[in-house]
């Protein structure tokens, strides 16, 4: 064995090597103060570690990069503690680097004849910043899709090579799969490679300058081996265990919903260590944006490059200490203002509330599909009844009707409504306001349309507004009976039990006292049909229907008022037609369904 | 056996404080950087750290043979150095060359043509003037992917009296999403909260935004469909061009 070894060492110095490693003199021997820049030094390897394997699992394109992350997260053994260190770590990375910045400065070790490897510090810096912004976006979530549009929009800023630069950025004029495909290529391949040559430039250097000592000269010389490298050892295992709480704690890294170029995500924000970048991008009033976002960071960089420079004046060093020390300062104060701004801003409280809520939809419906279909996680939102139906009856229904009084997304129309308010359409309860001879003519039913003053107006108000007893039992059964031709499936179990009732009202609504075949048509009986069809009136095909167009003779007929013909004008697809009735009558996938089952001929009950 | 050169090391200059002292009586070796010109190292000396920049091999190396039997004659050095700089370049240049080209493919890509897009009809928009958002749909080509009939953006539209108003929603500061505002009558920003009325017109002079929000061409075709020529305009300018 040992031969072996002698053999080996022979031929590749490899024990020479190891030994000039280990064996590096420490004057004034081992400190806890020289663990930084090892602890530096291993948090960029977990982050090679643990990069790597995220690559492994990782696929850089529109369609498949949220994708993979999701798997990555939720579904691959462990995935969500390896992309929580990963995510966390490049955190830690940053306030070491600072760390290690400042106790260079204050030592003043960036002094001759350490220069260049100031420098190299600086360059890690850059690259470290540049790893966690092309890293920012990778997930191709919405809190990553917008705020790196941002970033490159800033990069654009350049003075004349911006919109060029911003474009061999991105790919092309528009964020996608290039994109995706460039900011990988920098985050796994250049930048890594560029930190790698650094940090062997600064290793380098650094053993060929020796520790910056400070006050040691009466301290016994210690070595590298095993006393330093013991406090290393130490230093990075707690920063190790510091990330892995923070894992613990947080769940690991967020993933919002997938990135969407047409959605707005209001809580776009920089990772937090650029928080004070983006704050301080606030004050710069139009024009003066490359001021803010390039000439102040540019000088202040330089002046920090030129530190080791300013140093040899007499007053250089407590100069570089003095501005070391303000931009610290400035940079914390402004992080603060930002999250104390946010912290105050109700609707930066929402979006993010929002932003939560629609990571965990996406959860329960990738779960409720048993995994993600071909077409993809934006594919499956855009899909979502509870997702897009309250989006598209804001914007093409909220100007006239209502839901529970809001426009669907919680916000007040300032519009007066026009027409009836939709929550519950369909069920007993929305049928019983509208039959009340109190609330028919009310802004909530149809006191904002023209049918206010119609023939059904008279019939509630006159006719069922003076009902003997006998007539109120007939109406409660024809509400029963007619509500059940919507097949509600919140109503599916109440249908079921009073399926004898439903017979029998029935029957009622042809019947003489109450009349409603008299004007309607309902499941064949009727003479001249008047107002609406009332057979499967609520159910889908009824509401589609009556978007379709409102002015067939199945509906409204030539008495349709204000409703506008949304399928046979082509306002809305039948896609989208069909998102918003399902909204309206509470078909959505909830937690713990199965969406597959339909399709497979199940029963799936409830929804 | 031990290299003589060691001794003879030329600048000896790095003597502050960090200097590293070497032990074990081997001289103090900081600033040399010869490679190359130690070999046979005694193993039982505990080496100082520039040893790894040598070969610790009993052998002779090419390097080595050059280095004692020195060139004599300096213009065939000369023409010879020359031309493994041009031999080498012209060999270096072709990956970089082909690797450059096709980097730079993305600044002779074009958008999709801006064409008019059927956004939807006048009977939509509330008459008081409130804007609505609506989604843009086209066929829109990603890199090696076509999506026909995709959401490819969003806009604003207002009744304005008997016109229809129309303004991209991606912020004209830094390209964030702009939001209808809930406090007043406007557009507001939630990034870095530059402020617009409802014509998108800035309306707060501390407003980051370098112009207005992009106004949109807008059409209304037989009678009530409106059409709309979307487009992006590039951000942080003072002035609106279209990103083409």
């Amino acid at each position: 064995m040992r031969a072996l070894l002698d053999w080996f060492d022979d031929r590749t110095g490899a024990r020479t090597l190891l030994r000039a490693v280990l064996f590096e003199r420490i004057p004034g021997g081992a400190r806890w103060r020289y663990v930084w820049g090892s602890t530096l030094t291993f948090a960029i390897v977990v982050q090679f570690v643990t990069g790597l394997v995220l690559w492994a699992s990782y696929s850089a394109n529109a369609q498949g990069a949220w994708e993979s992350v999701y798997f990555i997260q939720h579904q691959m053994l462990g995935g969500w503690v390896l992309r929580g260190i990963h995510h966390y770590m490049a955190q830690a990375t940053i306030i070491l680097l600072v760390v290690h910045l400042m106790q260079v400065v204050i030592d003043g070790a960036y002094r001759a004849p350490r220069e260049v490897n100031f420098w190299f510090g600086l360059g890690l810096l850059l690259v470290v910043l540049g790893l966690s912004l092309t890293g920012y976006l990778l997930p191709w979530d919405q809190k990553g899709y917008w705020a790196t549009k941002v970033a490159t929009n800033i990069a654009a800023m350049t003075p004349v090579v911006g919109e060029s630069l911003q474009r061999l950025l991105i790919g092309g004029v528009d964020y996608g799969h290039l994109t995706l495909t460039r900011f990988f290529a920098l985050h796994a391949g250049v930048l890594p490679g560029l930190l790698v040559l650094m940090i062997v430039g600064h290793v380098y250097l650094f053993r060929r300058h020796g520790v910056t000592t400070a006050n040691t000269k009466d301290a016994p010389d210690g070595m590298f081996w095993p006393e330093q490298v013991l406090r290393d050892g130490v230093a990075s295992l707690a920063v190790m265990l510091a990330v892995l709480a923070v894992v613990w704690a947080t769940g690991g890294a967020d993933l919002g919903a997938p990135a969407d170029p047409t959605e707005p995500y209001a809580a776009a924000r920089p990772e937090w260590y650029f928080l004070f970048l983006f704050q301080w991008l606030k004050y710069f009033p139009a024009g003066l944006e490359v001021v803010g976002a390039h000439l102040v960071p540019g000088l202040v960089f330089t002046v920090l490059a030129a530190m080791p420079i300013i140093a040899r004046w007499r007053w250089g060093h407590r100069f570089n200490l003095a501005t070391l020390a303000a931009l610290l300062v400035t940079m914390a104060g402004l992080t603060r203002l930002a999250m104390i701004q946010d912290g105050a801003d109700p609707e930066y409280a929402a979006a993010t509330a929002e932003s939560h809520a629609q990571a965990e939809r996406m959860d329960i419906l990738v779960t409720a599909q048993h995994g993600i279909p071909a077409a993809g996680g934006l594919a499956l939102l855009r899909a979502d009844p509870l997702t897009q139906g309250p989006r598209i009856f804001s914007t093409h229904c909220s100007g006239c009707h209502r839901v529970d009084g809001l426009d669907g997304l919680g916000g007040t129309p300032t519009d007066t409504q026009s027409a009836p308010d939709l929550a519950g359409f369909g069920s007993r309860a929305w049928l019983e306001g509208m039959l009340d001879p109190e609330q028919f003519g009310s802004p909530a039913y149809f006191g904002g349309t023209s049918h206010r003053r119609g023939a059904m107006s008279r019939v509630v108000e006159r006719r069922i507004a003076n009902y003997d007893d006998s007539q109120v039992a007939q109406l409660q059964r024809v509400i029963k009976a007619l509500s059940a031709e919507a097949q509600l499936p919140s109503q599916a179990l109440l249908d079921a039990s009073d399926s004898r009732e439903i017979e029998q009202g029935r029957l009622d609504m042809s019947s003489e006292s109450i009349g409603c075949t008299d004007c309607h048509v309902f499941h064949g009986v009727n003479q001249e049909q008047r107002g609406p069809e009332l057979t499967g009136w609520g159910s889908r095909t009824w509401m589609l229907g009556m978007l379709h167009d409102p002015g067939h003779a199945d509906y409204y007929g030539e008495d349709n008022d204000d409703m506008p013909a949304f399928g046979m004008d082509e306002i809305l697809t039948e896609a989208e037609m069909a998102l918003v009735v399902d909204w309206l009558r509470g078909v959505w996938v909830r937690e713990g369904d199965d969406a597959t089952a339909q399709s497979r001929g199940d029963d799936v009950g409830g929804t | 056996m031990e290299c003589p050169q060691l001794h003879k090391s030329g600048r000896n200059t790095n003597l502050g404080p960090g200097t590293t002292i070497e032990p074990a009586g081997l001289p103090n070796e900081e600033s040399t950087l010869r490679l190359g010109f130690v070999f046979r190292l005694s193993p039982t000396r505990r080496p100082s750290i520039r040893v790894q920049l040598h070969p610790p091999t009993q052998y002779t190396t090419a390097m080595d043979e050059e280095t004692q039997n020195p060139p004599v004659q300096p213009r065939r050095t000369f023409l010879a150095g020359m031309s493994a700089v041009f031999v080498g370049t012209v060999a270096a240049l072709v990956p970089v060359l082909s690797g450059a080209t096709s980097l730079l493919d993305p600044l002779r890509r074009k958008r999709n043509e801006a064409g008019m897009s059927r956004v939807t009809t006048l009977a939509v928009l509330p008459n008081d003037g409130t804007p609505k958002k609506f989604t843009i749909t086209a066929d829109l080509t990603d890199a090696w992917t076509i999506h026909r009939d995709a959401p490819i953006g969003a806009v604003y539209l207002r009744k304005v009296g008997e016109d229809v108003h129309a303004l991209n929603v991606v912020c004209p500061h830094a390209g964030c999403f702009v939001g209808i505002a809930k406090d007043r009558p406007g557009f507001t920003c939630p990034c870095h909260k530059s402020s617009f009325d409802l014509a998108g017109v800035i309306d707060d002079p501390a407003s980051p935004s370098p112009r207005d929000m992009d106004s949109l061409q807008v059409e209304v075709r037989n009678g009530d469909e409106i059409w709309v020529r979307f487009q992006s305009f590039q951000a942080g300018h003072t002035v609106k061009t279209p990103v083409q």
